[in-house]
Parts: structure tokens; C-alpha cells; sequence
């Protein structure tokens, strides 16, 4: 049996096909926006052409088929998703316009940030004011009812908001996470009334404190909820029509997995979830090598992703933003800039040579790439370092024109007066250093330091930079994988089933006989939706891993760190356990002696993961022998090293190398979709994985 | 000046770019641990906190973009540090002080600076400063209602140091502690600001010792020469000239009397004075800041409108800008002048006129045109509370719920609306779940307020109005106020363009609330109350309330940029739709007639309506100045500047005049104040917004400018009754002035 994975991109969609022997297949088709679920099939189609076969007895013999994609994402930033209302406390109708004030701020660079006379909040808005209705009710801090629901308000407005054409509708009120009765009312009402509309209510998608973020998420759920729905039926139906006979599976934000039936619910677990495969990748690599702590760095035409593995974990952000709104769910956290290989390069006002973060994209592209590109970029200036071998990039599938790459950087090489080979190494060290800031501020920021890390790289040109934004870190190792550029595909093969479920219930002095009896009821009560939802999948609870997180602070903080405790009836004895925990995470982050313990913590968030593992891949593995390179060696090229200048390069087949290869710096090896670049003092080896690593100390 | 033509010995570009860019980081991070450490609301969602690197000398070197009006002064503080301790600065010692006469802006702002040593000399300095929720004093919060000196105030701690020689000392926490009302906070803070300031210390020595102590020393003064040459050119770029603002802050913590500000802002080739002279004298009361407020002021204006593309780095520039304010006035208050209120009075009023002006010149560069906005939301409508909250335990704290007010509208496009503050871009509002769970209220509703933002081609953002009610208070609670534009719209406009509302705040006396609840009703406005009276509470004062009352606020909008009659009627049916102006405000300001029912704009009956206001204009007024015989009509020329939305400066052989854009009416001599050939007219500031019926209409007025020819308003002023008229725009063409000549 196979296992498939499918990532859909801007430009291309990745497949991956693992065999049960671990051999691995890949295919790209173009990515077919108009109706995504093509460009997965025809990908498919490609990879079961490559394996002999037709794309129904490639799909009649898989038992696990995982996609993860950017549709809803896409949905959110282009605005298609369907027309939606809000109904909420009367009073509180402008929440979402408001916005907290930080609107107008929210996700955006500090550059984007400080230039206010450009600020704004979205519009069009993610909702539009006249679309949201507020109806008589309200509730307390502890949840209790000061005025109880008015049906008939309800009753109003959703028919005003179906005459107006709504086709989702989302349900947030006040404190509605401590007390879900006036929404279910709500719900049920609309139901019975219009049973076609897409509902969701917040108490049931997101039970957190604060009302902004929790109408937010729950808007968005409603606004993809049918688009996202519908593609995912489709994409289920098209795979079934084609042989496939097991649930889809869908990536979350999270990293894990679920049924495209429980996302199709839940449609804002899948935001982003295309670019989380990669993180999921490298933490399964992370397993095998027996690393703890692992960055993961994705560079691609237009962006830098950073993500972080610390002690086998994924980190999680729990506010993540789209579009400058700030919902809330559990999201793997990844932090990018706009440092590229289409990265552009610009001298500012005062002269100085700036790099990104506005990107030439794919068309045109580099100015090397010859499609009307006439701005110098990255490519170009990594093109003249003779880095990139202009007749075998992308396989040969494109040549770059080092003409045009000259002509771009010549304008900016006048103006500073320096030569042109000076400039083109100005842009690609300035790249490296805003590649490795991004990373210090991923590591070092939140309190670990990059020296206890290993480094991956993947994406087309992650493997030409790392060493270097790896060597200016000071990562220990530089990993990169054997197939970079479909690894985001690869990775989510790596996932298991997970459901998470999380309620707030703020509990400022925790450690009360009642409140154990509390928190001990809410676990329960959120660790048996768990099970319920792998039961419907028909996963039965031996097979589950549980872990419980609590999201902790002291008190008067408003940032919580999240402490795991442990699966079983918490009691009296344990506020002394809770406690430590919350110390040992503070001082990690924060530094020793930073805490004050006088204080007391408070918990405020309660959150119960259910992990089962479906499916496992084997990973290609060949035995290490001392195997000699040459006869993956191709012919020289000159290539640029600083303080050396031109040296001639040794350049490698990348698809001929064994496990076992030392390849002694300074070397290039090209492969079909990216090219490693070795800078002299440094050694690759080739690991029995078929990867590449890179030992950095002392280099 | 260009980075290629400087000194032998620069650092290459490369590197230049790399430390550069890492030092701006490194301050970041530090700004960020800190918030996240902090326990105030006012620190984690208002960011009145910031961060600096300021270099050995003391001059500032990289700002947070947190709140500009304190790391604007960290250099002072560091500076007096230096100052008071010469030698006895050693490793490991962190300095701390409270005090407005030595770098904070009142006595809430808590600042620690850190020397970073490397060997036996000082390579940077770090520092941090963060508003504290309370430092002791009679009035909790320090928002010292009654003070007539600095001694009825919060206790002032001269630089000190808290951490000697990497020794933490609790003595002086404890003195610090022991005046507060919040001590557990303060504590908290003050690990934060050690803690990130430590975390720095960490990150710069690394860097020190990849790059060389040398490189390190000398990066620094780069960046400053960078950031230098970047404003010149910009100032270069553009029109010479003295654009001028006045404002008021009214109520002194007293009494209400008003205490105007003026600024005469003179820009010249590369360089810029702000001259505050004619400033009212220092207040008996709290309103006052000192120079440390001044510069804050400023920068906070400055770094946003000017830097908006570069590092945030003081150092530059002071180089390039001269800051005048006689010695003794309240914005460069002497001790012992009273300032707790000095960041939200004198120092944020100085952000407003420094916006003002800005705003103005920009507003005469077809370039620089884009990065207008007036002014802001003048400044913050909200409250100290004090007495228990809903667990008997004492509670002071910086009430923040739903108080947002409205960005200044820009030459393209409105403000935005509940945008908040200019000085404080990051600033958050806090959920009402959040203030809730914290105070023992209920917050009613929290809206957009239709009728804030003032008027114009391009309106203001809208300001909040919300309405709280106690809920299980053990005892009435204590409200300080501590605003201004109460009684006079001070959220002035640009050319032409109206001035945001009046900021209220009303006290519904024994209101019906608790019937209205139990009746299953939720009010949303004040006309779906009733109560026994109404007060209003004075821009500053101490009001109790209790079970029953309902404690209603607005806040202001931003100013308006441009004649209203000149809006898109398309965005005027929006703004009706979204909530934002009333159809009261659409018909009578905006001259726009919308279908009640269908809000579909009736295209004909605007043109007459604003027909009908066209004409109003000219029957109501007259010539500010009898009009010299012999001035031009337009006739060829080379356009040299715009002066704002519906005037240009026409440069014909040797003269230059200033003509109406519209219909090419010579308002004369491009060097003199266009609206001085205009036609004025004295309107009631209820004029503007409906809302403004809440502030002193028979002492405050405003005057209306239009053009002779067609009656497009080119400006409003708002102001005292007996103030004599603004002259607020002068250009000089005394040079070959050609717009965007480098660009």
C-alpha cells in the first residue's frame, strides 16, 4: 500500500508517493486556483505515471492520503469566501471594527508599522458592518444571566441577514465561553429556521476569553466554512471516483491530522496548513537523528519561513493573524520575512544598499530569468557569484541569463561605486544577515539559543544560503534534505491523527479544593469530546495519547506560558507541582531570578490534545560506506568566496551521491530543484538518509 | 549627502547593514520581553513603555516603536545619569529614576538605564521605561487633581542606583514599593526591566565580540550620520516656510481655564525649528511637563511623520532640529511646577500642534502630500478608578475599556477610525471580557461614535463611546479624570478641513439601568436611559459613583483635511451605512442627500444642497482684508507648490501668487497666508458636529475661511472668542525652489 501526500502551493502542486519499503515518488503539477482539487489529481496522475501505474490503482492501493493547502488562507486574503453575518450581544456590534485598536497594526512589520500615514484597518472589512446584528442578552464575568436572550430579536435579524443573502452565519456573545446557553439557543433557532445556512457559534469552535479574537475566529470559520467545505467534498468525492477508499486527510494548523469531514467543520484549523508539512518534516528527521532542537527554515521565490522544533516539540502560537485579524487557534508558529530569491535589491534614500522585502515573484521573476524581470534580485546576484549553473537550473528546465543578471546589478554597482562582483556579494551577504536576524528573533527572543540547534533548510533556495545564515547564528549542524523542494508534501506524511480541544475558565487563586474539583471536570469534560471525536473515526481510546496543557501566568500578566501536567485526577498536593512547573518554564524563558513568586499564578486556559498515531512511513535508508564521490563529480566552475575571490569549484551530481560521500568545501552540488552551496573550511557528508549535513563547529 | 562619499574609514556597507539592522533588533527584543513580563494592562496592551540603545555619549540611538514620548527622552535620562555619577559608573550597575527633572515624563514613568562595558569602557547604553499603574501621592494614579506644586504630588527618586554592580537593591525597591498602591505590580515591572535589559547586555557583547569593540563604537556614529543625511534630504526636498498651530489644554486639575500652546514651526534648506514662544506660563496644577515632556512631545510627532521609513534614532534628529520653548512655560515647566499629568496635558498637546504643523508642510509638497495627517484623537478620554473590586480587595488602576479615539485624516484618504493615539502606535485596547473579570463593571456597549471624526474631503476617524455601570463594587468607586479637549474641539483639522469633537464624559445619576436589564432591554445610546440628572464631569476632576449610575464617554474623532463639500458622496452613503456620521451631519456638513431607506446617494439633490451651502458661505462673511486692487488673474505660470487641497502657488516671471485651485481666484502674494485674502467667517463649534453642544460653545469658536470666487473652505481655526487670527501658513520662494529635485 501507498501512502500520498499532496501540498498545494502558489505556483505548483507537490506530491509525494511513499511505497511501504519507504521509496519515494515525487511529482509537481501547476496549481489550478479555479478548482484546486484538478491540480491534485493530475499530480497524482504524474506520480503514478512515474511508478508504471494508472492513477486509479495508484489511488486503489493507498491507505492514507494527506493534503494540506492554502485554499482557505487564499479565501481569506483575495475575500472569496461566501457572504456572511454576525450575530452578537446588542452594544457590541462594533467589536470587529474596533478591533481592539490594534487593527490597524496587527501582523504587520515593524517597517509597515511605523509608516502610520499608510496605515488602516482592512477593507473592505472582514465583515461588513450592516451584516451584523446585535441582539438583546447579556452575560456576566462568572457566566451568569443579567438579561436573558430576546428569540425574537434572533428571529429579526437572521431574517433581515437572509434577505440580505447571507449564506454562513457566525454566533459570538459575551462571556458565551463560560455559559454556551443563549448561544445553542441561537443556534438552534437559526437551524430549524434555515437549515441550509453554514452556522457556527463560538462556544463550540473556540471557548476562549476575549470577545474580539473569539468573533473574529469565529467569522472566519463561517466565512470559509462553505467554500472550504465544498472543496474538500469535492477533492473527497474526485479521490473516491478515482479508486481512493479511506477518509482524506487534512494537515491542520496545529500539525496534526483529521478527517476532512471534522475540518469541514472546523475550517480555520486548515489556514496555512501547507507550509506546516515542512515543520512536521524536519521534526520527524529531528526524531531519527535524535535532535532536540531543530529550526526549520523554508526559503521559496518570495518568503523566508522560520519554525522551530524545541525538546521534539512544535511551538505553538495560540493568536496567530491573518490579514491583520487576530484569531485564536492553536497554530504552528512560523514567522516570516520577505527575503527570497526574488528578493529585490535597492539602494534607500541615503544611498545605502537595502535587500527585500518586495519580491520580483515568479513573472517576472529575476531579471535572469529573462521574462521582463529589470530589477535586480537575489537569483541574479547569486547567478554572477557562480553559484547557479545557468544551463542546469531547475534541471535544465530553465536557463538564466547572466547577461541580463550583469546588466540589473551594473545601475546599483555605478551608484556605489564597487565593482560588480562586490555588489552581487554585498546583496547575497545582506540576505543572509535578514535571514539569520529572522532567526535570532525565533530563537533568542523566546529564551533558547540558536548554538543548542541543528538547522534545516528545504525550499528551492534554502540549500545556496544556509551555511551561511547557519554558520552567523551559530547552529551546531546544517542539515539539508534530499528533496527540498517537495519536503512540505513529505512532511505531513509524517503527522499523526490529532484533536485538540481547549476551554477557558480564568481561575485567579487556582489552588482551592473547588477549583481542583473544577479543573478536574473541565479536563474530563474536554478529554471526552476527544475521545468522542476519534470514536466517531472510529479510533477506539487505548489508542489515544492524551496531554493536557494548562496556560498559565502570574498574576496581573496577561502573556501565559503553557506548563504540561500530567493525565490524571489533579488534587490538593498537586497546586505544589503546578507551581514548579510555571517556575521552571519562566526562568527558561525569561531568565533565572526574573520571576516573583509572591505574586501567585493563575491558570486561564485549559487545553486537551488527543494524539493517535495512523500510519507510519519507512524513510529510504542505504548503509554508510566509504564510497568515493567522483563518480558523482561533474566539471568545475569558478564560484565567489570572500577573502578568497574566484575559486575553482568542484560541482557535484546531487541525484548520484551515496550515504557515505565526504565532499570537502568549497563545492556546489546541483540536483533537480535547488543547488548546495559548500563554502571552503566546511565539509558535507552525506548521511545514510541520503541527506546532506554540514558539522559547523570550529568552521 | 551620500553614504558613498563618506569619511575614509567607514565601515563597508555590508557590515553597516548587518549591525545596523541587528542593533534595531536587539532593542525590539528587548521592548518585547519586557510587555510580555509586565503585569500592567497600561505596559502589555497600551504600550506606554519603550525601549532604547542610547550610545556612550548619551545620545539616543535606536527608539522603540512603542510609546515615542518616553524613549524620545531615555538620552536624558542617561545624560543625567552620567551626569550625577561621573566616575562611580561601574559593570554591572543599573540606574533608575522617576524623576521629570531627569528624564521621565511624570512620576509614573519608571525608568532603568544600563551602562554595557566592555573592559573598563562603557560601549552603549540600554534603557527601558514603563508608566506605573500607581507611585504613591494623595490622588491614586497620580493624576494629582488639587496639586497647585510638585509636592502635593507622587514622591520623586533622583537617579539612583537599583543595581550595584550586579547586585540587586532591595532597599531602594522597597522605598519604591512602599509609596505605591500597587506594589505587587511594581515589582513585577521592575524585574522586567532588569530582566530585559540583562538579556541585551547578553546580545551586544556577542556582538562585540564577532565584530571588534572598534567596529561596535563606530557603527554607532554611522547610523546616526545615516539617519541625519536621510532628513536633510527630505527637509530639502521640501518648500521653505513657517507654518504655525495653536491649541489649548484646558483645566488645570483646578480650575478650567485655558492654557494655550503655540508652536511657529520654520523649516529652512535642511533644517527645522519648533519655537514654542508665547506658550502660556506654567499651571498651578498637574498639566505641566518639562523640557523631558518638550522633546518627548516632539519626537512623538517627528518619528512617525518625518522617520517613517528610517531607524528611529534621536541623535540625528537633534542635529537637524532646534526645540524653543521659554524656560518656565508649561511645556518647559521649571520645578516646582506640578506635571503628573504632563504626558497626557503639555506633552501630548505639543505632539498635536508639532502633527498640526508637519501635516501643514507636507500639505505644500505634491510629494510629501501623502504622508499627511492631522491631528490625532488630542488626547486620552478615560479614567483612574479607585476603591475594591468585585473580591474586596483595594483596586487602582488605569481604566482603558473601550476608550479609543480617531487617526487624522490624510490627503487621500480618511483617518482611521477607533485608531487610537499618533504618539503610541502599537497601543491596544483590552477586550471588555478582560476589564470585566479585572473591575467590578459592566460595560453596557462600546460603539464607534458616528460624529466624531471631523468633517472634510477626507474625515477623521471616529472616535468610541461606551457606558459602564458598577457591578458588585463594595464600595462607590473613585473616577479621576484627567483629559483635555473637553471644552473646546482640539483634534484640530488641515486646510479646510473641520476639527474633531469635544471629549465627554456624563454621569447618568441613578439611571434605570438595573430596570432595563431586568426587563430584558440592553440600552445602546444615552436616549434609551433615564435617570435623575445628568453631570458632566470637567476635563479634570474626582468623581464618585455607584450602583445605579452610568458613567458615559466619548472620545474624540481626528481632524477633517479638506472642504467637506468636496467628499465623494459615495463615502458619505458608506459612512452612513457603517455607523460613522449621522444623517444630520451628512445633509448639513457634507451637503450630500441620501435615501433614508435604501442609503442610495441622490446625485442632484447634493449638487443643489451643496449649491445651497456654497452660497450660505458667502452671505455669511466677509474679506478678512480689503482686497489691493491690483493682483493678477491666473494666466500661464509654473506651478510651484500646492498649499493644501484647493490652493497652488503659480510662479509667473518674478511673482508668485497663491491661486484657488478651483476656480483661480489670486488669494495674493504666494509668500503671505492665503487666508488672509479669503473670506472668514465665525461659526459655533456645534457647527462642526452635533456632539460639541458638550463643550463651552459661547467661549469657543470657530472661524470658517473661504475662497472669494467659489467658496471652497480652505480653512478652520478653533479658538478662544477674544484670540487674535491665526496667521498660519508662510512660504518663502526666496530660492530656486523645485519640488522632489533629488527624488
Amino acid at each position: 500500500m501507498y501512502c500520498i501526500a499532496v501540498d498545494i502551493g502558489g505556483t505548483f502542486t507537490d506530491c509525494v508517493v511513499v511505497d511501504e519499503q519507504g521509496e519515494t515518488t515525487t511529482s509537481k503539477s501547476l496549481t489550478t486556483s479555479h478548482d484546486p482539487s484538478q491540480g491534485v489529481i493530475e499530480a497524482v496522475r504524474v506520480a503514478a505515471a512515474q511508478l508504471g501505474c494508472s492513477l486509479e490503482a495508484l489511488l486503489g492501493n493507498t491507505s492514507h492520503f494527506v493534503h494540506g493547502c492554502t485554499i482557505a488562507t487564499n479565501a481569506m486574503i483575495e475575500r472569496t469566501g461566501v457572504k456572511t453575518g454576525l450575530i452578537t450581544t446588542k452594544g457590541f456590534e462594533d467589536t470587529i471594527p474596533i478591533g481592539r485598536v490594534l487593527l490597524k497594526n496587527a501582523g504587520l512589520s515593524e517597517r509597515e508599522i511605523i509608516h502610520i500615514s499608510e496605515r488602516d484597518k482592512p477593507d473592505p472589512p472582514l465583515i461588513e458592518r450592516d451584516y451584523i446584528y446585535g441582539v438583546s442578552e447579556r452575560l456576566d464575568y462568572r457566566g451568569e444571566v443579567v438579561v436573558p436572550l430576546n428569540v425574537g430579536e434572533i428571529e429579526a435579524a437572521i431574517d433581515a441577514l437572509v434577505l440580505k443573502g447571507i449564506e454562513a452565519i457566525a454566533i459570538c456573545f459575551l462571556w458565551g465561553f463560560l455559559n454556551s446557553a443563549h448561544e445553542r439557543r441561537a443556534r438552534d433557532l437559526i437551524r430549524k429556521r434555515y437549515p441550509q445556512l453554514f452556522i457556527t457559534a463560538a462556544s463550540e469552535l473556540v471557548p476562549v476569553l476575549g470577545e474580539y479574537e473569539r468573533s473574529v475566529t469565529t467569522v472566519l470559520n463561517a466565512y470559509l466554512g462553505p467554500k472550504i467545505s465544498g472543496y474538500l467534498d469535492n477533492l473527497q468525492n474526485r479521490l473516491a471516483e478515482n479508486g481512493y477508499r479511506f477518509p482524506l486527510l487534512i494537515i491542520q494548523t496545529t500539525g496534526g491530522l483529521t478527517t476532512a469531514q471534522d475540518a469541514r467543520n472546523r475550517v480555520v484549523m486548515t489556514l496555512d496548513s501547507g507550509p506546516v508539512g515542512g515543520t512536521l518534516g524536519a521534526k520527524f528527521f529531528g526524531e531519527l537523528y535524535n535532535e532536540d532542537n531543530v529550526i526549520c527554515t523554508d526559503v521559496g521565490g518570495t518568503s523566508f519561513d522560520v519554525s522551530l522544533i524545541h525538546h521534539k516539540e512544535l511551538q505553538i502560537e495560540t493568536t496567530p493573524v491573518i490579514g491583520q485579524y487576530t484569531f485564536r487557534v492553536p497554530k504552528v508558529l512560523m514567522r516570516s520575512i520577505g527575503a527570497g530569491g526574488g528578493s529585490v535589491a535597492w539602494l534607500d534614500e541615503a544611498g545605502a544598499l537595502r535587500v527585500g522585502p518586495r519580491s520580483a515573484h515568479a513573472v517576472p521573476g529575476p531579471a535572469c530569468y529573462g521574462h521582463g524581470g529589470d530589477e535586480p534580485t537575489v537569483t541574479d546576484a547569486d547567478l554572477l557569484l557562480g553559484y547557479l549553473n545557468p544551463d542546469n537550473f531547475l534541471g535544465g528546465r530553465m536557463r538564466l541569463d547572466r547577461k541580463r543578471a550583469e546588466e540589473v546589478l551594473r545601475s546599483l554597482a555605478e551608484k556605489l561605486r564597487i565593482d560588480l562582483i562586490e555588489v552581487a556579494h554585498a546583496i547575497f551577504k545582506i540576505q543572509n544577515a535578514q535571514m539569520a536576524d529572522l532567526i535570532r528573533m525565533c530563537t533568542i527572543e523566546r529564551g533558547y539559543d540558536p548554538r543548542d540547534f541543528v538547522l534545516v533548510a528545504y525550499g528551492g533556495a534554502g540549500p545556496t544560503h544556509a551555511i551561511y545564515y547557519g554558520m552567523d547564528v551559530g547552529v551546531k549542524m546544517v542539515r539539508i534534505f534530499a528533496d527540498s523542494t517537495v519536503f512540505s508534501a513529505y512532511g505531513m506524511l509524517t503527522s499523526e491523527i490529532m484533536h485538540t480541544f481547549e476551554a477557558s475558565s480564568p481561575m485567579r487563586s487556582p489552588f482551592t479544593p473547588a477549583n481542583f474539583a473544577h479543573m478536574n471536570s473541565i479536563l474530563a469534560e474536554l478529554q471526552d469530546r476527544v475521545y468522542r471525536q476519534f470514536a466517531d473515526e472510529g479510533i477506539v481510546t487505548g489508542d489515544v495519547q492524551i496531554r493536557r496543557t494548562f496556560a498559565v501566568r502570574f498574576r496581573l500578566q496577561r502573556t501565559e506560558l503553557d506548563i504540561e501536567v500530567p493525565d490524571r485526577q489533579l488534587n490538593q498536593q498537586d497546586g505544589e507541582l503546578l507551581r514548579q512547573l510555571f517556575d521552571e518554564k519562566y526562568s527558561l524563558v525569561y531568565g533565572p531570578g526574573t520571576g516573583y513568586r509572591k505574586l501567585g499564578i493563575e491558570i486561564m486556559t485549559f487545553k486537551v490534545d488527543g494524539l493517535h498515531r495512523a500510519f507510519s512511513i519507512k524513510v529510504r535508508r542505504g548503509s554508510l560506506n566509504k564510497g568515493d564521490p567522483s563518480e558523482a563529480r561533474g566539471s568545475q566552475r569558478a564560484a565567489f568566496f570572500e577573502g578568497k575571490g574566484f575559486v575553482a569549484t568542484v560541482v557535484y551530481d546531487g541525484h548520484r551521491l551515496q550515504p557515505g560521500y565526504v565532499l570537502p568545501g568549497p563545492c556546489i552540488i546541483e540536483r533537480m530543484g535547488d543547488t548546495v552551496l559548500i563554502p571552503p573550511d566546511f565539509t558535507a557528508n552525506v548521511d545514510e538518509f541520503y541527506n546532506i549535513y554540514v558539522v559547523m563547529n570550529g568552521g | 549627502m551620500q553614504r558613498q562619499n563618506r569619511a575614509v574609514g567607514a565601515l563597508d556597507p555590508v557590515t553597516f547593514e548587518v549591525l545596523r539592522h541587528r542593533l534595531w533588533a536587539i532593542n525590539d527584543e528587548q521592548a518585547m520581553i519586557a510587555a510580555r513580563m509586565s503585569g500592567s494592562p497600561i505596559v502589555y496592551e497600551v504600550f506606554d513603555f519603550n525601549s532604547a540603545l542610547c550610545m556612550p555619549s548619551g545620545d539616543g540611538l535606536f527608539v522603540g516603536i512603542y510609546n515615542a514620548r518616553h524613549a524620545a527622552a531615555m538620552d536624558l535620562v542617561v545624560k543625567a545619569v552620567i551626569e550625577r555619577y561621573v566616575d562611580d559608573i561601574r559593570p554591572g550597575d543599573m540606574f533608575m529614576t522617576n524623576d521629570p527633572w531627569a528624564g521621565a515624563v511624570h512620576q509614573n514613568d519608571y525608568a532603568i538605564v544600563a551602562p554595557i562595558f566592555w573592559g573598563q569602557e562603557i560601549i552603549l547604553w540600554t534603557g527601558m521605561t514603563m508608566h506605573e499603574e500607581d507611585v504613591g501621592g494623595p490622588v491614586p494614579g497620580n493624576m494629582t487633581v488639587g496639586a497647585r506644586d510638585v509636592y502635593g504630588e507622587a514622591p520623586i527618586i533622583p537617579p539612583v542606583k537599583i543595581v550595584k554592580e550586579d547586585q540587586f537593591q532591595e532597599g531602594i525597591e522597597d522605598i519604591c514599593l512602599r509609596n505605591s498602591r500597587t506594589p505587587d505590580l511594581m515589582a513585577l515591572n521592575f524585574r522586567a526591566r532588569i530582566g530585559c535589559q540583562t538579556k541585551t547586555a547578553q546580545r551586544v557583547r556577542e556582538l562585540v565580540e564577532k565584530y571588534s569593540k572598534e567596529t561596535f563604537l563606530r557603527i554607532q556614529e554611522e547610523i546616526v550620520d545615516h539617519v541625519e543625511a536621510v532628513v536633510r534630504r527630505r527637509f530639502l526636498d521640501l518648500p521653505d516656510g513657517t507654518w504655525r498651530e495653536m491649541g489649548y489644554i484646558d483645566h488645570d486639575g483646578n480650575d478650567n481655564i485655558f492654557y494655550p500652546i503655540r508652536l511657529a514651526m520654520t523649516k529652512r534648506g535642511d533644517h527645522m525649528t519648533f519655537d514654542f514662544t508665547g506658550t502660556s506660563k506654567q499651571a498651578p496644577g498637574s498639566i505641566n511637563c518639562t523640557r523631558v515632556g518638550l522633546l518627548g512631545g516632539v519626537m512623538s510627532a517627528v518619528l512617525p511623520m518625518i522617520c517613517y521609513d528610517v531607524p528611529w534614532t534621536t541623535a540625528a534628529l537633534y542635529r537637524v532640529i532646534d526645540i524653543i520653548s521659554e524656560d518656565g512655560t508649561i511645556n518647559n515647566a521649571n520645578h516646582p511646577a506640578p506635571c503628573g499629568m504632563g504626558t497626557i496635558g503639555a506633552c501630548w498637546e505639543t505632539t498635536n500642534l508639532v502633527t498640526q504643523v508637519i501635516g501643514k508642510m507636507y500639505s505644500c509638497s505634491d510629494y510629501y502630500k501623502k504622508e499627511v495627517h492631522a491631528c490625532w484623537s488630542p488626547s486620552s478620554n478615560s479614567l483612574v478608578i479607585s476603591g475594591r473590586n468585585q473580591e474586596n480587595r483595594p483596586m487602582t488602576a488605569l481604566w482603558l475599556g473601550g476608550g479609543a479615539g480617531g487617526g487624522g485624516a490624510r490627503s487621500y484618504k480618511d483617518g482611521i477610525d477607533t485608531g487610537g493615539g499618533i504618539s503610541s502606535t502599537l497601543a491596544a485596547r483590552p477586550n471588555v471580557e478582560t476589564g470585566e473579570r479585572l473591575y467590578p463593571f459592566i460595560e453596557v456597549y462600546r460603539k464607534q461614535r458616528a460624529d466624531t471624526g471631523g468633517a472634510g474631503k477626507f474625515r477623521g476617524g471616529v472616535g468610541a463611546e461606551w457606558l459602564i455601570v458598577p457591578r458588585g463594587n463594595p464600595v462607590p468607586i473613585t473616577g479621576i479624570r484627567y483629559t483635555h479637549g473637553v471644552s473646546q474641539p482640539e483634534a484640530r483639522g488641515i486646510y479646510g478641513g473641520f476639527p474633531g469633537t469635544v471629549q465627554a464624559q456624563l454621569i447618568l445619576r441613578k439611571s434605570n439601568i438595573h430596570e432595563l436589564f431586568a426587563q430584558g432591554r440592553v440600552p445602546t445610546g444615552i436616549d434609551d436611559l433615564t435617570y435623575e440628572r445628568i453631570e458632566t464631569v470637567p476635563a479634570k476632576g474626582m468623581v464618585q459613583f455607584d450602583e445605579g449610575d452610568a458613567w458615559l464617554f466619548f472620545a474624540s474623532g481626528g481632524g477633517g483635511y479638506g472642504d467637506p463639500l468636496k467628499r465623494d458622496p459615495q463615502l458619505a452613503a458608506r459612512d452612513l451605512r457603517r455607523g460613522l456620521c449621522s444623517f444630520e451631519v451628512v445633509h448639513d456638513i457634507y451637503g450630500v442627500i441620501v435615501d433614508p431607506q435604501t442609503l442610495v446617494v441622490d446625485e442632484q439633490a447634493t449638487q443643489a444642497r451643496r449649491e445651497e451651502i456654497r452660497q450660505l458661505r458667502f452671505s455669511d462673511s466677509q474679506l478678512v482684508k480689503e482686497r489691493p486692487a491690483e493682483l493678477p488673474l491666473r494666466h500661464g505660470g509654473e506651478r510651484i507648490c500646492p498649499i493644501g487641497e484647493h490652493i497652488e502657488v503659480v510662479r509667473n516671471g518674478d511673482k508668485s501668487y497663491a491661486y484657488c485651485q478651483e476656480c483661480g481666484y489670486n488669494y495674493g502674494p504666494a509668500t503671505q497666508d492665503p487666508k488672509l485674502g479669503a473670506l472668514m467667517r465665525v461659526a459655533s463649534i456645534a457647527e462642526a458636529s452635533p456632539l460639541n453642544r458638550y463643550g463651552l460653545v459661547d467661549q469657543v469658536i470657530m472661524q470658517e475661511f473661504f475662497c472669494p470666487g467659489c467658496g471652497t473652505m480652505i480653512n478652520v481655526n478653533v479658538q478662544l472668542c477674544d484670540e487674535p487670527l491665526l496667521v498660519e501658513t508662510e512660504l518663502v520662494l526666496n530660492r530656486s525652489f523645485k519640488e522632489g529635485q533629488s527624488k
